[in-house]
C-alpha cells in the first residue's frame, strides 16, 4: 500500500502542477504570439516523442551531475535522486503535454470578446483569467488534471533512472509502476499479476469517483 | 469628449487608419461600413484591446497607453457575451464588484438599471436561458451600471429578430441623454444608422471616407462606396455636362440621364430604387424602355429588376409586374445624384 500511496502523492502533485502552472501557460500559448513559440511548443511535445528513460537521464544531468548548474543545485541541497522531488519533477514534465494541449484547445474556444468585455468593465487580466476564463473551461481543466494524474501513475521509464526508491514514512519505497516491474523480475508473471490487479482496481475506482464528482458538479452549475 | 488623433495600426495584412474623429458628450455616433472595413478593429482599438499609433484623448486625458480596465470605456460585443457561470444579477454586478461597491449598493444599482431596461424579472435567471433581446439588454445593463465615459456597441442589433430589434432601437436611442454617455455604435445596416445616429462616419478599407449628419450622408453622399452602403442600388458611370441649371449625363452604354444637380465631368449617377417609377405609360423625366427581368416580394412592395439597354435597374414598386413584361422606367431628375469619380 505504501507503494500505491507514493504513486498517488507523485501523481497528485503532477496533476496539481498541471492545473496551477499549466492553465496560465496554455493561455499564453492560445492567446499570444511570441518569439520562439515553435520551440516552446516542441519542448511541450517532447515527452510524447522520446523514450522516457531519456527524460530521466536529462534530469540527472541537469540536477545531479558534475556539469552545468548541477553542482549549484547540490550545494543548496536540491537533491533529485531517489527523492519525492526528483520523482515529481520527472512525472510533471512527462505528464504535462496532454493537459496543456487540452487547456489550450479549450481556451481557444472561449470568445476573446468576453475577455475584452470583462476588461473594459474594469477587470485586470488576472481577474479576467480567474473569474471569466477558468469558469468557462473548468470541465477541460478537470479533464486535463485527471489525464495528467493518470499519465503520472503510469510512468516507469524516467522513474527507473531518477527515483527508483523514494523515502516515505521513514523507509524506502518504490512507486507502484516500478514495484510491479520489480515483482515481475523477481517473482515472475503470477507475482506481478497480483500487484497489477490491485493497482488497476484502485485506479479504476479513483477514476469512477472522480467522474461522478464531475458529473454532480456539472449538474450543480447548470 | 473622446478624440482620436491619427490612430493607425496594422493587424496582419489589414491596415487601420490613420483615423481622426471626435465624439461629443451625449452624442450617438455611428460608424458604418461593409464587413471587413475595420469597424470592429476601430472599436476594439478605442477599447484598448490593440496598441496603436496616434493618440486617444478622453475628457482631456491622454489614455492611449492605458489598458482597457483603466479607460472607463465599455465594450458591448456583437455576440451575446455573458458570463454564463453567473446569473443575470451577477452579470450586471460584475463591474461593480470589481470596483468594490458594497453589496447593498450593488443590489440596489443592479435592480435600478434592470428596471430601466425592462429586465427586472430576469435578475435571478441563468443567462443561458435568455433570448437574444434579453441577453443584449443584460449586456447594456452590465455596461451602463458602471457609469462608463464612452459606450462602444459592436453591431448590437445584428443577431436580433425584427421585432426585438425595434424594441432595442428604442432603448439605444435614449441611452446618451439618459445615462449622460456618448455612444459609438458600429454597423453595416444603413437603416439602423439612419434611425439612431446624430453623426455618421463611413468606413472603407480601414479609413474614414466620409462623415456628416445622417440626412447629408443618406441623401447626398460624396463617395461611391458611401452611396452603395446607404442604399443607392443603381450606380452608373458617365460623363456629365452642365447647362448651368441641370446636368445631362452620358452613360457608358449610350444612355442619357438628366440630373437636377449642376456638375460637369466624370461622375457616378446614383439612384435609389424607391425613387424609380415603373409603368406601362410614358411621361416623365428620363423615360427608358425596358423589360422586367425579375420580381421579388418585399415588406413594402416589390423589388423589380428591369433590363434597359444593357443596364440592370432595380426599383421598389407598389405594383407587381410580370417577368418579361415591357415597361417604361421613369427616373425623376431630382433623384439622380451625381458623385464625381475623383
Amino acid at each position: 500500500m505504501d507503494s500505491i500511496e507514493v504513486t498517488f502523492i507523485i501523481a497528485s502533485a503532477a496533476a496539481a502542477f498541471a492545473v496551477i502552472v499549466g492553465t496560465p501557460f496554455a493561455y499564453l500559448l492560445a492567446r499570444h504570439e511570441f518569439r520562439f513559440k515553435e520551440v516552446v511548443d516542441a519542448i511541450i511535445d517532447l515527452p510524447i516523442m522520446i523514450p522516457h528513460v531519456i527524460v530521466g537521464i536529462m534530469i540527472v544531468l541537469a540536477f545531479a551531475s558534475s556539469s552545468g548548474l548541477s553542482p549549484f543545485f547540490q550545494a543548496i541541497g536540491f537533491n533529485v535522486i531517489d527523492t519525492f522531488l526528483g520523482a515529481i519533477i520527472a512525472v510533471i514534465f512527462l505528464s504535462a503535454t496532454y493537459p496543456i494541449r487540452i487547456f489550450e484547445g479549450a481556451i481557444r474556444q472561449v470568445d476573446p470578446d468576453i475577455e475584452l468585455t470583462a476588461r473594459t468593465l474594469g477587470a485586470t487580466p488576472q481577474f479576467t483569467f480567474i473569474h471569466v476564463v477558468i469558469p468557462k473551461i473548468w470541465r477541460s481543466v478537470a479533464n486535463g488534471a485527471i489525464i495528467a494524474w493518470a499519465r503520472a501513475v503510469a510512468e516507469v521509464g524516467a522513474l527507473l533512472v531518477v527515483a527508483y526508491y523514494v523515502l516515505f514514512n521513514g523507509s524506502l519505497d518504490t512507486p507502484s509502476s516500478i514495484y510491479i516491474y520489480e515483482a515481475y523480475e523477481g517473482l515472475g508473471l503470477a507475482g506481478a499479476l497480483k500487484f497489477s490487479a490491485a493497482l488497476v482496481v484502485v485506479i479504476f475506482a479513483f477514476f469512477i469517483v472522480y467522474r461522478v464528482i464531475l458529473k454532480y458538479a456539472r449538474k450543480k452549475k447548470t | 469628449m473622446l478624440k482620436l488623433i491619427d490612430i493607425s495600426l496594422t493587424l496582419g495584412n489589414f491596415n487601420l487608419g490613420p483615423i481622426n474623429l471626435s465624439v461629443n458628450p451625449q452624442e450617438y455616433l455611428i460608424v458604418i461600413g461593409r464587413t471587413g472595413s475595420g469597424k470592429t478593429t476601430l472599436l476594439k482599438t478605442i477599447a484598448g484591446a490593440y496598441s496603436s499609433k496616434g493618440r486617444v484623448i478622453l475628457e482631456e486625458q491622454d489614455i492611449t497607453d492605458e489598458p482597457p480596465e483603466k479607460r472607463s470605456i465599455v465594450y458591448v460585443s456583437q455576440a451575446f457575451v455573458s458570463f454564463d457561470h453567473l446569473d443575470v444579477n451577477g452579470n450586471i454586478e460584475f463591474g461593480l464588484r470589481i470596483r468594490n461597491v458594497p453589496k447593498e449598493e450593488r443590489v440596489l444599482l443592479a435592480r435600478q438599471i434592470a428596471a430601466e431596461l425592462g429586465i427586472e424579472y430576469l435578475l435571478n435567471r441563468s443567462t443561458r436561458t435568455l433570448s437574444g433581446g434579453e441577453q443584449q439588454r443584460v449586456s447594456l445593463a452590465r455596461a451602463l451600471v458602471t457609469n462608463p465615459k464612452v459606450l462602444l456597441l459592436d453591431e448590437p442589433l445584428s443577431m436580433l429578430d425584427p421585432e426585438t430589434k425595434r424594441t432595442i432601437i428604442r432603448i439605444l436611442k435614449t441611452i446618451p441623454a439618459r445615462y449622460n454617455v456618448p455612444v459609438i455604435h458600429v454597423t453595416h445596416e444603413w437603416d439602423e444608422a439612419y434611425m439612431l445616429a446624430d453623426q455618421i462616419e463611413v468606413m472603407d478599407q480601414g479609413k474614414i471616407i466620409e462623415a456628416g449628419v445622417p440626412e447629408d450622408i443618406f441623401n447626398q453622399p460624396t463617395n461611391y462606396h458611401t452611396a452603395r452602403l446607404v442604399g443607392f442600388e443603381n450606380i452608373f458611370k458617365g460623363e456629365a455636362s452642365s447647362n448651368g441649371l441641370e446636368s445631362e449625363v452620358q452613360l457608358e452604354n449610350g444612355l442619357r440621364l438628366t440630373s437636377s444637380m449642376n456638375y460637369s465631368g466624370s461622375v457616378y449617377a446614383c439612384i435609389r430604387p424607391e425613387k424609380i417609377k415603373i409603368s406601362n405609360n410614358q411621361g416623365g423625366d428620363n423615360d427608358l424602355g425596358g423589360k422586367i427581368e425579375e420580381v421579388f416580394r418585399e415588406q413594402y412592395g416589390y423589388r423589380t429588376i428591369v433590363s434597359a439597354r444593357k443596364f440592370e435597374i432595380t426599383a421598389i414598386t407598389k405594383d407587381k409586374f410580370v417577368k418579361g413584361e415591357t415597361v417604361t422606367v421613369t427616373i425623376p431628375k431630382e433623384s439622380v445624384h451625381l458623385i464625381p469619380t475623383k
